[in-house]
């Protein structure tokens, strides 16, 4: 597993994983709703209450979680399929919705399935969704800068 | 019109798209500067320069402090603060998902 910043402008959170599997099974896990309510929950942390999937593109999903220990509030995320190209890639906006802090804001998740010898490698990326006249290309290097400033707000 | 939290990680999120204004956050980090003194590292002209300062401040990044004559820019740390639990929040999310997915695979495959 490795987190890391994107460099393409926008602030994005990084994850990869490599699961033993195959492709085919890895990128149906995501879409299949009975699947997706196995591993999105019920997990140690929380429970998933609410499934909704229209696994197509242009379709949408609304996901309820429960965090274990506080059952009467459930936590509300939806979102749209942008792109699904079986079995390599699925992009979806994840928005959480109210009371939740970040209720409204429009991120995106973009989810790469490579093959490889062990199986599958997941590139997972989470971005704060900006559209194209917003985005801003640059060069310079980002994660370093992030780091320096991490450090500095740790003196706050 | 209310400023939501939002629109607040939005306009954050914006300003930190640019390297001119990240650079500028990392110069203010570590002490406050007048704006020339923060302009002088860029090659922008006075007007991009206004431009790149007027999002951080509208960000709530920095703030303008009167020392005797000179205003200086001082770096307000609370909006990076907000985007660091945002990116920890969600990497903890998925990093707990992907850990029952991969649970789950290995069950599914213990099962056939």
């Amino acid at each position: 597993m490795n987190t890391e910043l994107k460099e393409d402008g926008t602030l994005a959170l990084e994850i990869r994983r490599e699961f033993p599997f195959p492709r085919e099974l890895v990128f149906e896990a995501w879409l299949n709703k009975d699947h997706l309510a196995q591993w999105m929950g019920p997990t140690p942390d929380i429970n998933l209450v609410h499934t909704e999937v229209d696994a197509q593109q242009g379709g949408s999903y609304r996901l309820g979680f429960q965090e274990k220990g506080c059952s009467d509030s459930t936590s509300y995320v939806h979102g749209e399929y942008l792109e699904i190209k079986h079995p390599e890639k699925l992009v979806f906006t994840w928005i959480w919705e109210e009371p939740l802090p970040e209720a409204g804001v429009e991120t995106l998740v973009t989810v790469e399935f490579f093959a490889t010898k062990v199986g599958t490698q997941i590139l997972l990326t989470h971005q704060k969704f900006m559209d194209e006249a917003s985005r801003e290309r640059h060069d310079h290097g980002w994660c370093g800068t992030f780091d320096k400033l991490a450090n500095r707000l740790s003196q706050f | 019109m209310t400023y939501t939290r939002e629109q607040q990680i939005d306009d954050a999120f914006f300003a930190l798209s640019h390297p001119v204004r990240r650079a500028v956050l990392e110069h203010l980090a570590q002490e406050d500067l007048s704006v020339s003194d923060v302009s002088k590292p860029f090659n922008e002209s006075p007007s991009q320069m206004t431009k790149h300062l007027h999002i951080l401040e509208r960000a709530g990044m920095l703030s303008r402090q009167k020392v005797g004559r000179v205003h200086k820019l001082h770096m307000e740390p609370e909006p990076l603060k907000e985007i660091m639990d945002w990116l920890i929040h969600h990497q903890k999310f998925w990093d707990n998902r992907l850990d029952a997915l991969e649970s789950y695979l290995h069950t599914l495959n213990t099962e056939k």
